[in-house]
């Protein structure tokens, strides 16, 4: 196999396998930390994704700071598009995760558990 | 004409200057949202003439055109959903001015803010990674106003609401990771043009992706289990624009991806399936509430699903019905909320049928305004409801499909069940002894801002032609894929050689 295709199947099987892994987090833990570990899985799952599709074998970040890369951008680079979507599902992410963490805060103040199972309206 | 841009940098600015105001002085911060939708509604009025005429205008951001920049597409189906949220979030705006926000109430202020413009944003957005971005501030927000409260069960409500949020919405981002990968562009009208060259598999995978992403906001049945909690744990103001303009964005969301995007009959025909389920379980659910804020969000999923339905059945015709389903559902369940916020304010918070039970023999006004609202949800003349619900039955009949027509009518009848025990209860000669007499605040404002939705409800019942014009430019717009692809990016396929 060659470097590139190897590459290829590690980037994406590694972003498969984190989707996977938060899904089966999300689908089987009863404990509120985890769910929210399970959703960031996710999320570092579709951005790796994110990031390979744009990825393109042996060439460098789309940084124009040398004066070859100014000239022809498009024949050394990757594709920025990409990364600058990731930049912002990044973002993203963490406020979500920051307000998942709150109301997390939130309901073991008032429950003082964080066993979804042991909270009446939490169960569905 | 006045740039929709600023439907969208207005309330930002604003948004963010409410902690501002609150220095100068407190009771100014609740203003804010006032001015921030009352402009927006000037604004949107002002741009409605152009929704007659089917045209869909791009509006150019930062000087690089589509399908290489950012760009707004606002046409008739856009702007016909945003005076949809702007209508219930000027209601709701309005009531606020008599509200006690939870604390912190700059912080209420500003979510709710940003809330109904991630919404308008969602409607107007030509560009599929601004959708999620507009997507993801609509969803914060909500997930913060549901918990705001800080109860257990606000808390508890916001949890699941943000969990199937999330989750949801990163499978939007997969579905657009997979479209980029494959077409190499974000802009909706360029992927709608490039499309049929992409691998089917991945179409369809994406498209599955991104019924289930929007599905969540859109109340769609598996994914909606956060919507009776949430409808019972958030504040009224929050629950009005919950159905008003997050259930309504998702709504649009769907339907513009489904339709522009994808474009295939046998995909939109999907959403035939998860209406009619969604519409049964919401209705059928909503049979067994004594909870009125629970039956009202589970009558919110029955009708979402029928518009699914609408929607789903892929005619021009069910399509025009659809989306005026949509307009009467969103003011209707507004006004619902408000008056049943104000009913729970006399009998100190709860909103349970046997504690409302001869609300109307005491507060006559009140009942006759929330009688409005639950005569136009059944479809009777002569209110809103009355034109919708007709022109979705009988377009989804006209587009040949008239057993799915009749399951439409099933579920009116289950709605005339509950709704009919609802009134019932409400005009019962006997006394709740919790409608005891209060010291209630001034319900003026209340008031005016109920009877603003009233008066439409009737006003679009007893003179529906602006109303049948505006959804049919909505729906043919929706419809016209070839129109919209070169409204956005047509100077850029002519340039290219070949449109």
């Amino acid at each position: 196999m060659n470097p590139e295709a190897l590459g290829k199947v590690i980037f994406y099987g590694s972003s498969i396998a984190l989707f996977l892994i938060g899904l089966y987090i999300i689908l089987v833990k009863r404990n509120l930390i985890k769910l929210i570990l399970g959703l960031t899985f996710i999320e570092s799952g579709v951005n790796l994704f994110l990031v390979s599709i744009g990825y393109v074998w042996g060439r460098t970040a789309p940084i124009l700071n040398k004066p070859e890369l100014m000239e022809t951008p498009s024949k050394l680079a990757v594709d920025p598009v990409p990364q600058a979507l990731v930049l912002t599902a990044i973002v993203i992410g963490v406020a979500v995760t920051a307000m998942a963490l709150a109301i997390a805060m939130l309901i073991y103040d008032k429950y003082g558990t964080l066993n979804i199972s042991k909270i009446k309206e939490l169960k569905w | 004409m006045v740039s929709p841009i600023l439907l969208i940098a207005v309330p930002l600015i604003l948004a963010f200057s409410v902690p501002l105001w609150g220095l100068i002085h407190k009771k100014l911060e609740k203003f804010v949202p006032l001015i921030a939708f009352g402009f927006n509604t000037y604004l949107i009025f002002r741009l409605l003439p152009f929704a007659l005429t089917e045209r869909t205008i791009s509006v150019v951001i930062a000087n690089i055109k589509p399908p290489f920049g950012i760009n707004l597409a606002v046409g008739p189906f856009g702007l016909f959903f945003a005076l949809i949220i702007q209508l219930v979030a000027l209601a709701t705006a309005f009531y606020l001015l008599s509200y006690d926000p939870p604390e912190p109430s700059d912080k209420f202020y500003m979510l709710f803010i940003l809330l109904v413009l991630g919404s308008t944003g969602m409607v107007l957005t030509g560009d599929i990674f601004n959708l999620f971005v507009f997507l993801e501030i609509t969803s914060i927000s909500a997930y913060a106003l549901t918990a705001i409260t800080k109860t257990g069960p606000a808390a508890e409500a916001g949890f699941k609401y943000l969990l199937l949020g999330s989750l949801g919405s990163t499978l939007v981002l997969l579905g657009i990771a997979l479209i980029y990968g494959s077409l190499g562009t974000l802009n909706m009208a360029h992927i709608a043009h490039r499309i049929s060259g992409m691998d089917s598999r991945l179409v369809v995978a994406a498209a599955i992706l991104f019924i289930v992403g929007f599905g969540v906001e859109a109340e769609m049945l598996p994914l909606n289990g956060w919507v009776p909690d949430a409808y019972q744990a958030a504040p009224i103001p929050v629950v009005a624009l919950l159905s008003g303009a997050v259930a309504k964005a998702g709504l649009y969301a769907l339907a513009r991806v489904l339709y522009t995007l994808i474009g295939m009959p046998n995909i939109i025909m999907l959403l035939l399936t998860f209406g009619i389920l969604t519409m049964f379980a919401g209705e059928l659910a909503a049979l067994r509430q004594n909870d009125i804020r629970r039956l009202l969000a589970y009558s919110s999923i029955g009708q979402m699903g029928m518009i699914m339905l609408a929607f789903g059945a892929f005619g021009v015709n069910s399509v025009f019905g659809g989306v005026l389903q949509a307009f009467t559902h969103g003011i209707t369940k507004a006004l619902l909320f408000l008056v049943l916020g104000v009913m729970a304010l006399h009998t100190g918070g709860a909103t349970d049928m046997e504690s409302l039970r001869g609300f109307g023999r005491k507060f006559p006004y009140w009942s006759m305004l929330f009688a409005v609202g639950v005569l136009s949800t059944l479809g009777l003349p002569p209110f809103a409801g009355f034109w919708s619900k007709l022109a979705l039955i009988i377009g989804v009949i006209i587009d040949g499909h008239p057993t799915y027509a009749a399951l439409a009518l099933i579920a009116t009848f289950i709605e005339v069940f509950y709704f009919a025990r609802l009134l019932s209860v409400i005009y019962s000669s006997k006394l709740s002894p919790k409608l005891v007499e209060r010291s209630i605040r001034n319900t003026t404002i209340p008031l005016l801002s109920a009877t603003f939705l009233a008066a439409i409800i009737i006003a679009v019942g007893l003179y529906p032609n602006v109303f049948f014009d505006l959804g049919d430019s909505a729906s043919r717009a929706l419809l016209n894929r070839a129109h919209y692809i070169f409204s956005i990016i047509g100077h850029y396929l002519q340039s290219m050689g070949g449109v």
